[in-house]
């Protein structure tokens, strides 16, 4: 056994190449610090804003709370789209866009022309198928079932019978192009019998109205009897035409020509049509609209659109305004028109609109 | 500038002074020449970098071995290291064979009664001074040293003298 003692538990020696190093360790600190220019903080900082911004960007579009927004829920029913509507006459509650501040008023962003006689005007936007929205929305409704009568009393169309005063087989073109000095004539009496409504637009301002130079030959009024219980006549009114908020309003062309149908596709568009649903029990939507339209013939004349392409969204009905939408389409008269939106939840909302005895064209 | 004082010594002074103190508590610790290099250093780079004020050499070396102990403690559970049962290879600080037999028994005792043993034999600190510095109680030190040297002499196979 080995003798035990406490004794030699001696202090350990410390290797000189250790002390050296710890002398050195003044020296080593003294030496300057790399500058590290983003430190984790600002690097974690900067990553959140930017994680806040990206997220902002894409939540914002998805939530849609713009006020401006054209198309606007059902609970929100809007009445600043129609200047005469009809339709819009029980629907007094609702958002109005002229009372929001932020919004721009019509008058500031119209344009103004002056007139060869030195006459300054200020261009409304006026729709030229004032006449056909009217006979359209009045009397071709389809509710969606085969034709038959379901009744619906946000449109309430159903009782009513239209004359119409058509050509059966006239074609309306509206140009898109504004000419640069309009022509403001006085409308012929066989046009204004056909094609101008008998509305007229709450302006204080002169309204270049359309006029069309080509004498058309209008037969006599048919009267279109919609289903069963037609029993009044309605004169036609201005259905809602007009979105206001467009920041580039398009402006009913100044001289509008009967011509054949234009077959080039991809043109803006500039008219107005109305659906209304196909089935109103069903009618719901969040704001959250594409459509296209399908015509008779099962062809998709119109690409996808745009919320911001529908100028309103009523209770009842929509009105289509595809501005600055591309593609060409052709509705033609005696024929039922589809138009489908789709929402976030890729459930559709199907629209029908029937043009009864005109011929319709959103060209150009 | 003036260089920074350490209870009237200057660094270098303080290094070579309590060198071998701060080398023991890391080597009784780690066992390992190499670990006990690396807390030595950092034990010396945190007296540089914190320049605490001392008010006495007791002060001094009782801050160091506290800091040393703290650091072979971090060190040992970063890197977790392992139980080394062996004797350590590196004889570089050993004065001669008892000695390294002595220190190898030493480091073969369990945890808590090696640094008590260490600074009562070795530093020479009294049971109180190591209470202080272990922040410990002084019965609780006086155990430890008892159960302890059972321990060391179990290990080192002698007899008490």
């Amino acid at each position: 056994m080995k003798d035990f003692n406490f004794d030699k538990l001696k202090n350990i020696k410390t290797p000189d190449s250790w002390i050296e190093n710890a002398i050195n360790i003044p020296d080593a600190q003294k030496k300057p610090k790399k500058v590290i220019p983003f430190n984790t903080r600002v690097v974690a900082t900067a990553a959140c804003l930017t994680f806040c911004f990206v997220l902002g960007s894409v939540m914002l579009p998805i939530v849609n709370t713009d006020p401006t927004a054209v198309v606007r829920p059902l609970t929100e029913p809007t009445t600043e789209n129609t200047d005469n509507d009809s339709q819009n006459k029980t629907e007094t509650k609702g958002y109005s866009y002229s009372s929001d501040p932020t919004l721009p008023k019509v008058d500031e962003i119209l344009p103004v022309i002056i007139l060869p006689n030195g006459e300054t005007v200020t261009l409304y936007p006026t729709n030229n198928t004032d006449s056909f929205y009217s006979k359209t929305e009045e009397a071709d409704i389809d509710k969606g079932n085969g034709g038959s009568h379901t009744g619906n009393a946000s449109v309430s169309k159903d009782e009513t019978t239209v004359t119409l005063a058509t050509e059966p087989e006239e074609t309306v073109t509206v140009p898109t192009e504004f000419p640069t000095e309009p022509v403001v004539t006085e409308p012929t009496e066989q046009t204004t019998i056909a094609t101008t409504p008998t509305y007229t637009q709450p302006v204080t301002q002169p309204t270049i109205r359309p006029t069309y130079t080509h004498p058309v030959t209008m037969p006599t009024e048919p009267t279109f009897p919609i289903y069963t219980d037609a029993t009044e006549v309605v004169e036609p009114t201005e259905p809602a035409t007009r979105p206001p908020y467009q920041t580039q309003p398009t402006f009913a062309p100044t001289e509008p020509t009967i011509s054949t149908v234009p077959s080039t596709e991809n043109k803006l568009f500039k008219n107005s049509v109305i659906f209304y649903p196909k089935n109103i029990s069903d009618y719901t939507n969040d704001g959250n609209v594409y459509c296209h339209i399908i015509g008779a013939d099962g062809r998709e004349y119109a690409q996808k659109f745009s919320s911001a392409e529908v100028s309103s969204l009523k209770s009842g009905y929509i009105v289509y305004s595809p501005y600055n939408s591309l593609g060409t389409l052709t509705m033609e008269k005696n024929k039922y028109y589809d138009i489908y939106f789709y929402t976030k939840s890729h459930t559709s909302k199907t629209y029908r609109c029937y043009l009864g005895a005109n011929n319709y064209y959103i060209i150009e | 500038m003036a260089e920074k004082l350490y209870a009237g010594h200057t660094f270098e002074e303080t290094v070579r002074l309590y060198a071998d103190t701060v080398t023991g508590v890391c080597v009784m610790r780690l066992r390992n020449s190499t670990d006990a290099e690396d807390c030595f250093q950092n034990v010396f780079c945190k007296l540089y970098e914190k320049s605490p004020d001392f008010d006495s050499d007791e002060h001094l070396k009782a801050w160091l071995i506290r800091v040393a102990i703290n650091e072979c403690v971090s060190y040992a559970r970063k890197f977790r290291m392992p139980f080394i049962s062996k004797p350590p290879e590196d004889n570089a600080y050993y004065d001669n064979t008892d000695s390294m037999d002595m220190s190898w028994a030493l480091m073969e005792t369990p945890l808590k009664y090696r640094d008590v043993l260490y600074l009562y034999y070795c530093e020479q600190y009294k049971v109180k001074e190591i209470a202080q510095i272990l922040k410990i109680k002084e019965n609780t030190v006086k155990s430890l040293l008892k159960r302890g040297r059972e321990v060391l002499k179990t290990i080192y196979g002698g007899d008490d003298t």
